[in-house]
């Protein structure tokens, strides 16, 4: 089967984003990469949330996702046009810790990024003039 | 999400089919209305949730919180995106997991028995 290109276009509020993460999952599943669905949407939520959260602040704002699904492979390439990633190379490296001993003070955050580094591979990320280009496969 | 308070315990079912950014903080104001005042342990089901991001795991420590350090609160009925994130972030070792709310339910008989 010849790899399947499809680019996306969406605003960064949380409704644009559900929607477009059932239709990046249909697309996914047609494509006969089903079994990387799960994943896919995982990060991807995770990317996208942090795009608007970090990137945009909060403001509406552009992303375009070019997805390229291969057999067994998923390359994503995703762009906005926010604000730069800060301390990117270290994101996600230490997961926070849990202690099921102090249920009080278990972290609510900062598992975004770990997740991402669990699940994608070969991640890259580079400024491109007013852009975040970030690249990763997931497999 | 809806409450039904049983016999020493409570239950919790999520009616959403995600737990995300976009509803994050509407599940924590929900949560706390329905078991802020109940003394009971409490089962949040998740059997239709089928998918959670960090965000909506984020809400779903913050309801654990709520109720104190002396109450427990179990889950029950995760599917397979949900057990994926509670494993990769290892809540799976923080909060007694089960398939479904009658097994949570006969484990809180069987523990108050005990």
């Amino acid at each position: 089967m010849r790899p399947t290109v499809v680019a996306f276009t969406f605003g960064s509020d949380p409704a644009a984003l559900r929607r477009t993460l059932d239709r990046i999952g249909r697309v996914v599943s047609d494509a006969g990469a089903a079994a990387l669905a799960g994943d896919c949407r995982i990060v991807l939520a995770e990317v996208f949330n942090n795009i608007a959260e970090h990137a945009y602040g909060g403001a509406p704002g552009p992303i375009t996702l070019r997805l390229t699904c291969g057999p067994g492979r998923l390359s994503c390439v995703v762009t906005d046009r926010g604000a730069p990633m800060p301390g990117f190379p270290q994101l996600g490296r230490r997961f926070p810790d849990v202690d099921a001993e102090k249920p009080m003070g278990l972290p609510e955050g900062g598992f975004g990024w770990a997740l991402v580094r669990q699940l994608a591979r070969d991640i890259r990320y580079d400024r491109v003039g007013d852009r975040n280009l970030l690249r990763f496969d997931i497999r | 999400m809806r409450f039904e308070q049983g016999d020493g315990i409570g239950v919790v079912r999520v009616n959403e089919t995600r737990i995300d950014a976009g509803v994050a903080i509407q599940f924590k104001d929900e949560f706390r209305t329905l078991v802020g005042d109940s003394p009971d342990p409490v089962v949040l089901d998740l059997s239709r949730v089928e998918f959670l991001d960090s965000s909506g795991l984020g809400a779903v420590v913050a309801a654990r919180k709520l109720l104190g350090k002396d109450r427990v609160m179990a889950l029950s009925g995760l599917l397979p995106a949900v057990d994926k994130v509670m494993t990769l972030t290892r809540m799976n070792t923080v909060f007694p997991i089960f398939a479904d709310i009658d097994a949570a339910l006969a484990a809180h008989v069987r523990d108050t028995a005990g």
